[in-house]
């Protein structure tokens, strides 16, 4: 995330580029942010929608790419683009929940992980299930706070909401989290 | 500070959000005395750990050439972009139409129930065949 941080200095060049006709700018906006974007679109999305992590960061930089010229730098460009992804996953889910069943993914399609080697898989899925058992705008707080590592004003601004609501939503996921994973936790102490 | 306004705050404290604010002092003081906000913090911070070591993605190769797939116009579609826009058109306009004439249709309909006069009198012609002898003065007389 500070490699992030530091780089966010650059965007400014690469959509000046972009906006004055040069593809190259938004190529290079791609390669620096496609990771990001599709790490909280997959941690979003959950192990049921997770092999439509490629699709769905294609349409957030479809949308980058339609709307960069009415991008008012009111926040920074990861920002936006974080609302962006926020979005985009949250109308896919909408969209999927009245047409597709959670349980038809297959768990080969999932894209390739680099996990914590210290974790069993079997571990990493429970976390995973608990996160994804949160109601969406919980798990978007958890998402961008724990996965993301981003600050609370910087995920208010994503959300637009206040702080106060980030650090509440936070709060209850947490509890939420707290009590499902319970005896993770009790093992994790235990280490 | 009491128990349950520490627990409240604990959230913010172990993100780092009360960095210089007197209440972080004050909650430090406080754990140092009480150990069931200590164990609290410690369970949140294993919760936070569990959370944040969650395996990363990473796109397979290529993303930036399907994207671009997706961004470059498929010459097809733009040749047949005009029926999907009047197809568009049409489903946009078509229901204001079809919703006043059926809703003409329905009244002329409730109309000629209640006045169609036949030959033989004032016979309802929907209800002609239910009565056997209007059918045969309908047809007769």
């Amino acid at each position: 995330m500070s490699n992030l941080m530091d780089m966010h200095k650059d965007d400014d060049c690469l959509i000046g580029l972009f906006l004055s006709g040069d593809e190259s700018g938004f190529d290079m906006l791609v390669k620096k942010y496609q990771d990001y974007v599709a790490n909280v679109a997959y941690s979003l999305l959950g192990q049921g929608h997770s092999r439509h992590t490629d699709d769905i960061a294609q349409d957030v930089f479809i949308s980058v790419y339609k709307n960069l010229r009415s991008f008012k730098k009111e926040s920074k460009f990861s920002t936006w683009l974080y609302r962006i992804t926020v979005n985009v996953t949250y109308n896919y889910l909408k969209r999927a929940s009245r047409y597709v069943s959670y349980d038809e993914a297959g768990i080969n399609d999932v894209p390739a992980t680099a996990s914590d080697p210290g974790r069993s898989r079997a571990e990493q899925q429970l976390v995973r299930q608990a996160i994804e058992s949160l109601p969406f705008k919980h798990r978007t707080v958890i998402v961008l706070k724990e996965i993301e590592g981003l600050p609370y004003k910087e995920i208010a601004s994503i959300l637009k909401c206040s702080i106060g609501t980030v650090e509440s939503r936070l709060f209850r996921a947490r509890c939420i989290l707290k009590a499902r994973l319970s005896h993770l936790i009790k093992k994790e102490g235990c280490v | 500070m009491r128990c349950p306004k520490v627990k409240r705050l604990l959230s913010r404290y172990s993100d780092g959000e009360l960095k210089g604010c007197p209440a972080s002092e004050a909650i430090e003081q406080h754990l140092k005395a009480c150990s069931g906000c200590r164990a609290e913090l410690g369970s949140m911070l294993s919760a936070k750990n569990l959370v944040s070591s969650q395996e990363r993605i990473k796109l397979k190769d290529g993303f930036l050439g399907r994207l671009k797939d997706r961004l470059r116009p498929q010459p097809e579609i733009v040749r047949l972009r005009w029926v999907l826009d009047a197809g568009d058109l049409a489903r946009r306009i078509i229901p204001v139409p079809a919703f006043f004439i059926a809703v003409v249709m329905i009244l002329l309909f409730g109309q000629l129930r209640k006045t169609q006069e036949l030959p033989g009198g004032d016979i309802d012609i929907l209800n002609i065949y239910a009565d056997p002898i209007a059918a045969f003065e309908a047809d007769y007389f």
